[in-house]
């Protein structure tokens, strides 16, 4: 009686193999193009959302707005060259004059607010707001005052531009 | 008597068409993962883009209420030496405003186009419109007809 040899397969064939390497090669390939981008793109966005330009434009924006808008109305001096503005103002509720000033400038780079008193003039503190700055640009409009803010760290640059009017 | 015993093999691995379905399970993840990225920039970018049209709207708008509304208000003369903004073709204005001026404004490589108008509401009540338009679908734009999302500001100033 003959006896029937049954073969049994192990493992793959060299036809399958080539196949599945290629397949998963090209996966692979699609997988790291796809990271690189997403990583480049989430680095953009990450920029664009919390750089430090993005984060000191607004912060001089607000800073401008809060400064000017509690100026009194009565008068403003802006620098020669439009890079800068000075304000003056109330010190609280109990001043009886305008005794107090607020001068917004730029000087190398960076974005300066000082602060002091009126009669005699005397510098109380000075602030930098901001750096990074590569143009600045002060304004005035009847009793409204603008700022117009480029930021530049070298990766990204930022324009903001800020107005505010002199209510007191 | 010996017994035959039957053996049975078991495959190790997995099958091509294992390796298949779990290509194409992971190919799907991919182009979701992608997508959702992509439109993760797109909104940064037009949210940029409504932020600086808000604040363009606002600095047209309080310059103008600085200069009491006067007719004579030239924003291109108050705001050139700072920004980039000529006289342009912009966007119609309100019905029954009287229209100050359009104009071009380039901010952060987007253009967008703006309409400044005003009515009179009583004989010391001035209300000052502004309206801007840019794309936001292309990136690039040039002409006014592209554009496709608008934000419109009107304030009031006392004569």
């Amino acid at each position: 009686m003959a006896r029937e040899r049954i073969t049994i397969r192990h493992g793959f064939t060299l036809i399958e193999l080539i196949i599945a390497m290629t397949a998963s090669l090209i996966v692979m390939l699609g997988v790291a193009l796809v990271l690189a981008n997403s990583q480049e793109s989430w680095n953009q966005l990450y920029t664009r959302a919390f750089s430090d330009v993005a984060g000191d434009s607004n912060v001089a924006g607000r800073k401008f707005k809060a400064i000017i808008r509690k100026a009194c109305r009565d008068g403003f001096i802006l620098d020669d060259n439009g890079k800068g503005i000075e304000v003056y103002y109330f010190n609280d509720e109990s001043s009886a004059d305008v005794d107090r000033y607020a001068h917004f400038y730029e000087l190398d780079g960076d974005l300066n607010l000082e602060l002091g008193k009126l009669n005699p003039r005397e510098t109380l503190e000075i602030r930098t707001i901001s750096g990074n700055v590569s143009e600045c640009f002060f304004t005035a409009a009847g009793r409204s005052a603008q700022m117009v803010l480029t930021l530049d760290n070298g990766s990204r640059a930022i324009t903001t531009v800020s107005c505010a009017f002199l209510h007191n | 008597m010996l017994q035959k015993t039957k053996k049975t093999w078991f495959r190790s691995g997995i099958s091509l068409i294992e390796t298949m379905n779990a290509i194409a399970i992971l190919s799907i993840t991919m182009i979701g993962v992608s997508g959702y990225r992509y439109y993760s920039m797109l909104d940064a970018r037009k949210a940029d883009a409504y932020i600086a049209s808000a604040r363009i709207g606002y600095l047209l708008s309080e310059s103008w209420r600085g200069m009491q509304g006067s007719e004579t208000y030239d924003p291109v003369t108050r705001l050139g030496a700072g920004m980039t903004i000529t006289a342009s073709e912009g966007p119609d204005a309100p019905g029954g405003y009287t229209v100050l001026g359009s104009y071009e404004i380039v901010l952060n490589d987007i253009t967008f186009y703006a309409t400044l108008s005003w009515k009179d509401l009583s004989s010391n009540l001035r209300a000052l419109n502004t309206i801007l338009v840019w794309a936001q679908r292309t990136h690039e734009q040039h002409i006014i007809d592209d554009a496709d999302k608008s934000f419109e500001l009107t304030t009031y100033v006392l004569n």
